[in-house]
This record gives structure tokens, C-alpha cells and sequence, in this order.
């Protein structure tokens, strides 16, 4: 679609080489779930004559293994309890249901990003640069930077083609409300046709609205605390508050029906919140797992995936074990019940 | 794309390196609960240690018993002794066909038994085998019928647990490891059965409807085994060791396991329709006999046995 707008916008040329288009639309990486690819940016790669790349294949590699970490080991995992609280919500008391939500989350991050970074990686290896699809979006101190940084691809397919031509947010205070609407619903619904997706855009809209509306909304453009170890107490509140709004919102998400949701989220808010949340001692090691992971994505937020500069001033042995370690932690603690990717069914 | 290549053969020899060492250290150290991936269990429910060592003092038999728990807690060998019938029982944990391949390839020829008595219960053939294969890795000495087991499950599970266990072995860490003869309510008896305490089951579960279908790998380990047995002229009898009605009466495609297991050996029992058993008063939990029910299942398969002159 992306490529007919574009040739008929003159943004595009259009290609006479049938191979090259064919290519193009079917790219193995990205045909299940993306990144959602441009015309411009990925046919003139495929038309020109590609040299294998040592650094570009490394890189590739590295990213494949992140990918893998991320999907194996935090996604699946998190899924596991995640499931397994979501599906039996009334059982669970106000606090473990916080633990169920976070653990969707990580998930829903995990297993999306993780496939976006096998995907880029695998493409790497034909010597295919494509877009970047997630920038640490868990770091974001506001929506709207979250939605800088999430599932960056759809974002800007639907600012170009249905955002600006809808008017942007140029116009009167208005429009520019029924344009964050409309995106946000049009974005639910491409999710499907179920009324918690439709709120889960709604949401996201109202959350970002304000931003919007008190001008506040290019706020937070550069990587949170660039060239610091850590961020400012200020930083740390508003990605804290941003994870917690972008957690309310995946649980309508997640959840089979509206009715469940808002079951979900009256039993949260209920005197239940203040009791000691019920997992179990197995949830421990994914605990940490999950500390490890953040720790690496901070530290290695200012780079297009977080182990991409780990390293690499450093001894090709010290680069060489930390690799293998993700590797030992992959097979140590992967799921080993096959869970599919959740966007491999939008 | 040389030196590419150069690169990921080196890294690959330095990591597999570093994923032993690691695996090993790793699982040294941290409590057995934080090892997802790594079960070694030495002795284990169905005291399965117990019975590899005590398969020495069984040469020559006349029956070897092999299949899933309903094999060591179902044929009692003290009952087939009465009958002058030297009798070892091979049944582990949810053992299915990939490991009665690899029990055969590994233990048969010494056994030498005239019959053998393989229960097949058709859950297990649904199975992967990766949880049968936990028990017989960490109770069952590691060789090169193991490594072809780990092979066909081709498992993350079985693979950590094949390397760390080989590790122990090597270097003899579980040779003092001595299982309890008397476990909770189960004992071992001589010869390889377990003997639970008598106890009822004392529910009414309903169960879903169930359709088993069973596991290509499982089948075509099954075909190899029978294959096997046969090449060595020992008498095969498949038997189904009864559950209780509820259970049985959940799979909906009873007609066609049982179809499956006549068209691999004509000698097939199914004890589920060929005798009348009490759920409250024969059996401990939905699909094991309890002492009462050992009695009359083997009192019946002797008969029959008797009856089709395979035992005299």
C-alpha cells in the first residue's frame, strides 16, 4: 500500500524490475509481522549490487541474539504467569494482579521488539539495513515519546498517511483532537475488531491529548540521561508514571473481553492491593531476569538495540563471554512450551 | 566471508566451551529451583535408581516388564513368582516408547527374557518423553544409547541435563548415592515393583473428552522396539493396565488405540474391557491399581497367559 501512495505521491519511484519488487514485498524477515517497510528506503537496497559486510553481518548476529534472549527467555516467561493470571484474575488478590499486568507488559515488549531485532538482524545478513522498530520505549518520560519509540514502523506509517494528510497538528485545537483520535482508534482497531482494542486506543489518546494540547508534546526527544549512568530523580518519576499508564493500557489489551478489564482493574484497586501478591518461588529467577534485562537495555539505551556497543573497546575474550553468557541464559532458563509471537495475529 | 566464517567457527568452539563450563558451575551452585532448563533428580518417585542397580541380580528371566508407572506399581513380580516365573520389572516414570527403546537396547540382552509384558498406555504415546527422560538421566548410567535417546527428543531439557549429568558421572560424584528402599508410602520390592500402601481413591473426577493422538516419534520408536524384540525371538505380549472407568471412558478414540496396538502384535490385552475392577475399591488415583487391583490384574493376566499356553 505504502508503495502505490508513494509512487502516486511522487515519493517513490517506481521500479521496472519485477524481481526487485517481488523481493520487496516478500522479504522473508518482515513478512509476518515487520517491521512495516517503505518503498524508499528498502527497494534502492535491493536493487543495488550488495557486498558482503563483515561488521554489518557481526552486528547482525548480535542483534539476532538479543532478539532471541528477549523472545526465549523474558517474553515466554512472562507470559507464562502472565497467562496464568489474566485467566484466572478472580483468584488472585489486587497486588499479584499489579504482578500479572507488569508481567504482559514485558512480554508484549519482549516478544514484539525480540522479533523486530531477529528480523533486522536476519536482514543484516543479506546485507539489508531496515528500519528501526523500538528505541527503549519503556524509557520514555511521556506518551508521546513512548510512541516515538514504540513499534516505531506503524507509528510513522500512520503519521504519513493518515496523521499529516488528516491535517496534523496544524489547525484549530479541535481538529487536532479528532486527529489524535482518529489515530489512536484507527491504530486499536488495526489490532482487531474487538472493543478492548478499541479502548486500549482510546486510552492512549487521552493519555497523549494533554501533551498535545499544552504544547508539551516534542518535550522529551533525546535518550533519557544521554552520556549519564543515571537518570535525574525528575527522569525517574516520569518513566515510571509513563511504564505505569502504558501497563493500565495493555491490560485492556490483553484482556479477552471489556468486562474482564474492568473485573481486572476493580480487583487491583481493591483492599487486596495491600496484601503480599501470590507467586510463587519459580517466579524468583524471572525476577531477576527481568532486573538483568533492564539493566542492559539502560546502559545500552543511546544505541539502536542495547548490546550493539557492549564491549567493544574491550577485549575480544570479554565481549566473547558476555555473548556466551546470554547464550548459557538463554539455555538455561528458556520456555520450552512453544508460544507463539503475539503480533504474528494482527 | 572468509574471515566471517573463520570467525563463527572460533566463536561457536570457544562458546560451546563456555556453555559446559557455565552449565556445570551454574548448576553446582545455584538451589535446584533456579535451574529451569537443568532437572537432575537422583532418585526419584519411581525409584528408578533402585531398579537400574538391581538389574544385576536378574540374568536370564522369563518375564521383563516394560512401560510407564502402571508397569511398576501394576505387575507385581512376588505374584509371578509363585508361578516359578523369575520375573524383573523395567517400568519407569512416564516412560514412553523412546525409552523402552533405549531400556531394550541397553538392558534386554542381559535380562535375556523368554516374554516380554510391554504396557501401553496410550497417554504415553501422546507424550514428547522429555520428563520419562529427566528420571533415566539422572538414575540410569549415561552411554551411547543414551546420547541417541537425547538425540530423538532433541530437547533443551534433556541436552543440559545429558552434559551435566555425563559431568557427574565422569567424575564419579553419585557413586555413595544410595535410594532409600522405603520412600514416603512406596517401597521397593525386589525385583523392580513398587509397592504403594494401600490406599483408595476416593473421588468422582469427571474428565474432559479426550482424543489421544499419538506422537509420530513415539510410534516409530514403538515400531523399532517391537522390531527389535522380535529379531531376538522373545514372545511380546502389549497390555493395557486398566484405569478407572472415568478415565478410560474420557478417551473418545479408545476403538482406534486399540486397532493400533492389534495391528503391531496380535498378542494384545486390554484390561480395561477384559476385567472388572472397582474405581473406589481397586485403585490408589485415577489410573493406578492399588494392592487389591495389583492382585487381581495379575492374577487375570496369568490366567490368560496361561490360557493362550505362552506360560505354563
Amino acid at each position: 500500500m505504502s508503495y502505490i501512495i508513494d509512487v502516486y505521491k511522487n515519493k517513490a519511484q517506481p521500479t521496472k524490475d519485477f524481481i526487485a519488487y517481488a523481493v520487496f514485498v516478500s522479504f522473508f524477515p518482515l513478512l509476518v509481522a515487520g517491521p512495516i517497510e517503505r518503498a524508499g528506503h528498502l527497494l534502492p537496497q535491493i536493487l543495488k549490487k550488495r557486498n558482503f559486510n563483515f561488521d554489518f553481518a557481526v552486528d547482525g548476529l548480535k542483534q539476532i541474539l538479543w532478539g532471541l534472549f528477549k523472545k526465549l527467555v523474558i517474553a515466554d516467561n512472562c507470559a507464562e504467569y502472565a497467562n496464568q493470571i489474566f485467566n484466572n484474575q478472580a483468584t488472585y488478590s489486587g497486588s499479584t494482579l499489579v504482578f500479572g499486568a507488569v508481567f504482559f507488559s514485558f512480554q508484549i515488549y519482549c516478544d514484539f521488539s525480540g522479533y523486530s531485532d531477529i528480523a533486522i538482524g536476519s536482514a543484516k545478513l543479506f546485507g539489508i539495513d531496515l528500519l528501526r522498530n523500538f528505541a527503549f520505549p519503556y524509557f520514555s518520560r511521556d506518551i508521546a515519546e513512548f510512541w516515538r519509540r514504540w513499534h516505531i514502523s506503524l507509528s510513522s506509517w500512520f503519521k504519513d498517511y493518515l496523521y499529516i494528510p488528516l491535517g496534523g497538528s496544524n489547525g484549530s485545537t479541535l481538529v487536532k483532537v479528532r486527529n489524535i483520535f482518529v489515530i489512536f482508534l484507527v491504530s486499536g482497531f488495526w489490532h482487531g475488531a474487538n472493543w478492548t482494542f478499541i479502548v486500549w486506543g482510546l486510552l492512549n489518546a487521552s493519555f497523549f491529548l494533554p501533551l498535545l494540547l499544552l504544547n508539551k508534546n516534542r518535550k522529551n526527544i533525546a535518550t533519557v540521561a544521554t552520556g549519564k549512568i543515571f537518570p535525574s530523580l525528575r527522569d525517574a518519576m516520569n518513566m515510571i508514571i509513563t511504564f505505569s499508564l502504558t501497563t493500565f493500557a495493555w491490560i485492556f489489551f490483553r484482556s479477552e473481553s471489556l468486562h474482564q478489564a474492568f473485573a481486572f482493574i476493580g480487583n487491583i484497586f481493591s483492599v487486596s492491593f495491600f496484601s503480599i501478591p501470590d507467586i510463587s518461588k519459580k517466579v524468583v529467577p524471572l525476577l531477576g531476569l527481568i532486573i538483568f534485562f533492564i539493566s542492559i537495555e539502560w546502559f545500552g539505551r543511546e544505541n539502536q538495540y542495547a548490546i550493539s556497543h557492549i564491549g567493544l573497546r574491550k577485549h575480544y575474550l570479554i565481549r566473547w563471554s558476555f555473548f556466551s553468557f546470554i547464550l548459557l541464559l538463554i539455555g538455561v532458563y528458556m520456555q520450552t512450551t512453544e508460544t507463539p509471537f503475539i503480533y504474528f495475529q494482527f | 566471508m572468509k574471515r566471517f566464517l573463520k570467525y563463527c567457527i572460533i566463536f561457536i568452539s570457544f562458546t560451546t566451551l563456555f556453555y559446559l563450563v557455565g552449565l556445570i558451575v551454574y548448576t553446582i551452585f545455584l538451589p535446584s529451583g533456579l535451574t529451569k532448563n537443568i532437572q537432575y533428580h537422583l532418585g526419584g518417585i519411581g525409584q528408578m535408581n533402585s531398579r537400574i542397580k538391581n538389574i544385576k541380580d536378574f540374568k536370564n528371566c522369563d518375564i521383563v516388564f516394560l512401560g510407564s508407572s502402571h508397569t511398576y506399581r501394576g505387575f507385581d513380580n512376588r505374584i509371578f513368582s509363585k508361578e516359578n516365573l523369575k520375573c524383573f520389572n523395567l517400568g519407569s516414570s512416564s516412560q514412553t516408547p523412546i525409552q523402552t527403546e533405549m531400556l531394550v537396547d541397553k538392558y534386554v540382552d542381559f535380562l535375556n527374557p523368554k516374554t516380554i509384558i510391554y504396557e501401553v498406555y496410550p497417554i504415553t504415546f501422546t507424550e514428547d518423553g522429555v520428563e520419562s527422560a529427566l528420571d533415566l538421566l539422572a538414575n540410569d548410567p549415561i552411554d551411547r544409547n543414551t546420547l541417541k535417546m537425547v538425540l530423538k527428543l532433541n530437547h533443551i531439557k534433556v541436552y543440559n541435563t545429558f552434559l551435566y549429568g555425563y559431568f557427574r558421572q565422569l567424575f564419579s560424584m553419585d557413586k555413595d548415592f544410595t535410594e532409600a528402599q522405603k520412600n514416603d508410602e512406596d517401597t521397593y520390592i525386589d525385583g523392580g515393583f513398587v509397592e504403594k500402601k494401600l490406599t483408595y481413591y476416593d473421588r468422582d473426577s469427571q474428565y474432559v473428552s479426550k482424543h489421544l493422538g499419538f506422537n509420530k516419534n513415539q510410534i516409530l520408536a514403538f515400531d523399532r522396539t517391537l522390531n527389535k524384540l522380535k529379531q531376538r525371538g522373545i514372545n511380546i505380549i502389549l497390555v493395557q493396565a486398566p484405569v478407572t472407568h472415568h478415565l478410560y471412558q474420557s478417551f473418545s478414540n479408545t476403538f482406534e488405540t486399540d486397532n493400533f496396538f492389534i495391528t503391531r502384535n496380535s498378542n494384545y490385552f486390554n484390561f480395561n474391557k477384559l476385567m472388572q475392577v472397582d474405581d473406589h475399591q481397586h485403585f490408589f488415583d485415577a489410573d493406578h491399581l492399588n494392592q487389591n487391583g495389583v492382585q487381581i490384574f495379575n492374577s487375570s493376566l496369568i490366567d490368560l497367559l496361561k490360557q493362550k499356553g505362552i506360560i505354563k
